[in-house]
């Protein structure tokens, strides 16, 4: 008998009847491995953090991200990362040196960076502006979060999903709301996988059938550009560097993303003098962080952080802040058209959150369904472009205020 | 005014301000390398070098799009008219 119940105690079932909540934990971790594989929703991370979350809640594994106070002494100084590996595992050393010292995230802007051309954007800067108005969710969310019961640092981290900028949005919650990351990653990430199932529902309710069938070529046809840009290649190369240094003095607080993402930008446009670090920003090294951002992400979601009503909070706030922005973008665009002879598609401003390129193929494609020669997706890709930069910055004003 | 005010006001005006000031450098930059620098200089006797300028905007247009659409990985090596 006492063989029989030490065999019993070597398993894992004991924890498992202990902690039931378990069981749903691992439902849902497979639940997102189904839609990254089955659905290919943002597999590239809802892989890792799906399969993070199923290690996570692995009963006596031990694979679960602790609390920071589990690994901070009462005089307020940490535990080193041996210390941390030795006593709580291989998972939350990777947590806590690669996430909790918010270096992931900066490292996947380097390489969004080197995969960016800000082509469409510099030939059609005037569109760039839509992706201020489509920052709005991230601020409405923010004040509405707080009206609710948020702590202000907990509202930005949750508003901040409305930038559609899953890095962005895992930034900001290590810095403000550590205790949120799992489900604000899930959250972003998931919104932006769904895309194509938020913006063609909020354009058709707020856009005429004429207003989505403005052609933007014939526009510039009617209304021509008044320079061409003589040397592309050099434009894009200056571009980088002095953005960086202007958005720099503007908001020191998003050098971090902003800086990365010019710099990732600049060795893709240098061309084959740079050609391997490129080739490193986007392929190695990228991979590499997307592996380890997802899995550690993912560890994030213990039964402890996750089955907790503000989880919905954050799933149904990230949704609206989602939502908002596409619609904000769309109503700056609307009342530019009111003021402006050369008109612009309205689905060209509910691009102007970060989710690219993925925003402007499904706008490209309702301009399609209503005009089959309507080609929108570089204009689309200049506010989607901007976008990136916009809900960086926005990131940078709530460490500012907020940090 | 509350914090929440303030984030939100500061924070949207800030955004906006970023970029125009985002346009207004590419248009700086725009027009110091239209003026200074020009269009690159191209190899003499390169063939179908007359061919190509015409169709410069739809092979940047066509190029955008692989790039888009492959997410920066895929490259040309043809264009082919059916």
């Amino acid at each position: 008998m006492s063989a029989l119940e030490r065999l019993y105690n070597i398993t894992a079932f004991g924890d498992l009847w202990s902690n039931p909540g378990v069981i749903l934990m691992l439902a849902i971790g497979i639940f997102l491995l189904f839609l990254g594989i089955r659905k290919k929703y943002e597999p590239l991370l809802l892989v890792p953090i799906g399969f993070g979350v199923i290690l996570a809640n692995l009963p006596g594994a031990g694979m679960g991200i602790v609390p920071e106070e589990m690994v901070r002494f009462e005089d307020g100084r940490y535990m080193n990362l041996i210390e941390i590996a030795g006593e709580y595992g291989i998972m939350n050393y990777l947590y806590y040196m690669l996430i909790k010292t918010g270096f992931l995230p900066p490292i996947i802007f380097l390489g969004v960076g080197a995969l960016t051309d800000f082509g469409p954007m510099l030939r059609n800067l005037r569109l760039s502006l839509f992706g201020a108005a489509a920052q709005l969710g991230i601020f409405t969310v923010f004040f509405a979060a707080i009206a609710v019961g948020f702590t202000p640092q907990e509202a930005g981290a949750l508003g901040i999903i409305g930038g559609g900028d899953g890095p962005t949005a895992i930034y900001i919650s290590i810095l403000l709301a550590p205790h949120m990351l799992g489900p604000i990653a899930i959250a972003a990430y998931s919104y932006m996988a769904l895309v194509p199932m938020i913006i063609p529902p909020i354009a058709r309710l707020m856009c005429s059938d004429k207003e989505l069938s403005i052609n933007m070529k014939k526009m510039d046809q009617l209304f021509p550009a008044k320079r061409d840009i003589k040397n592309m290649t050099a434009v894009k190369i200056a571009f980088p560097i002095v953005l960086g240094i202007i958005v720099a003095f503007f908001v020191p607080t998003a050098v971090p993303l902003v800086g990365m993402l010019m710099f990732g930008n600049l060795i893709r446009e240098i061309g084959v003098a740079t050609g391997r670090l490129s080739e490193a920003a986007t392929g190695p090294i990228l991979n590499t962080a997307t592996i380890f951002l997802g899995l550690a992400v993912g560890a994030t979601m213990t039964t402890a952080t996750f089955l907790d009503l503000r989880t919905l909070g954050i799933i149904f706030g990230g949704l609206v802040a989602f939502a908002i922005s596409v619609a904000g973008g769309i109503i700056a665009v609307k009342v530019y058209n009111i003021f402006a002879k050369k008109k612009i598609n309205p689905l060209v401003g509910a691009t102007g959150l970060s989710a690219v390129p993925m925003a402007s193929r499904v706008a490209n494609e309702i301009a399609l369904k209503h005009d089959s020669g309507n080609h929108l997706l570089q204009y689309c890709m200049a506010s989607n472009i901007s976008g990136v930069i916009g809900s960086a910055v926005a990131a940078g004003v709530l460490i500012a205020f907020l940090g | 005014m509350g914090l929440p005010l303030q984030v939100f006001l500061f924070g949207l005006l800030t955004v906006f301000i970023v970029l125009l000031v985002v346009v207004a450098t590419g248009n700086a930059i725009i027009w110091f390398v239209n003026r200074y620098i020009g269009s690159p200089v191209k190899e003499a006797g390169k063939s179908g070098s007359g061919q190509l300028q015409s169709h410069s905007g739809r092979i940047a247009a066509i190029a955008a799009a692989v790039n888009t659409v492959t997410r920066g990985r895929g490259k040309i090596t043809s264009i082919e008219k059916l």
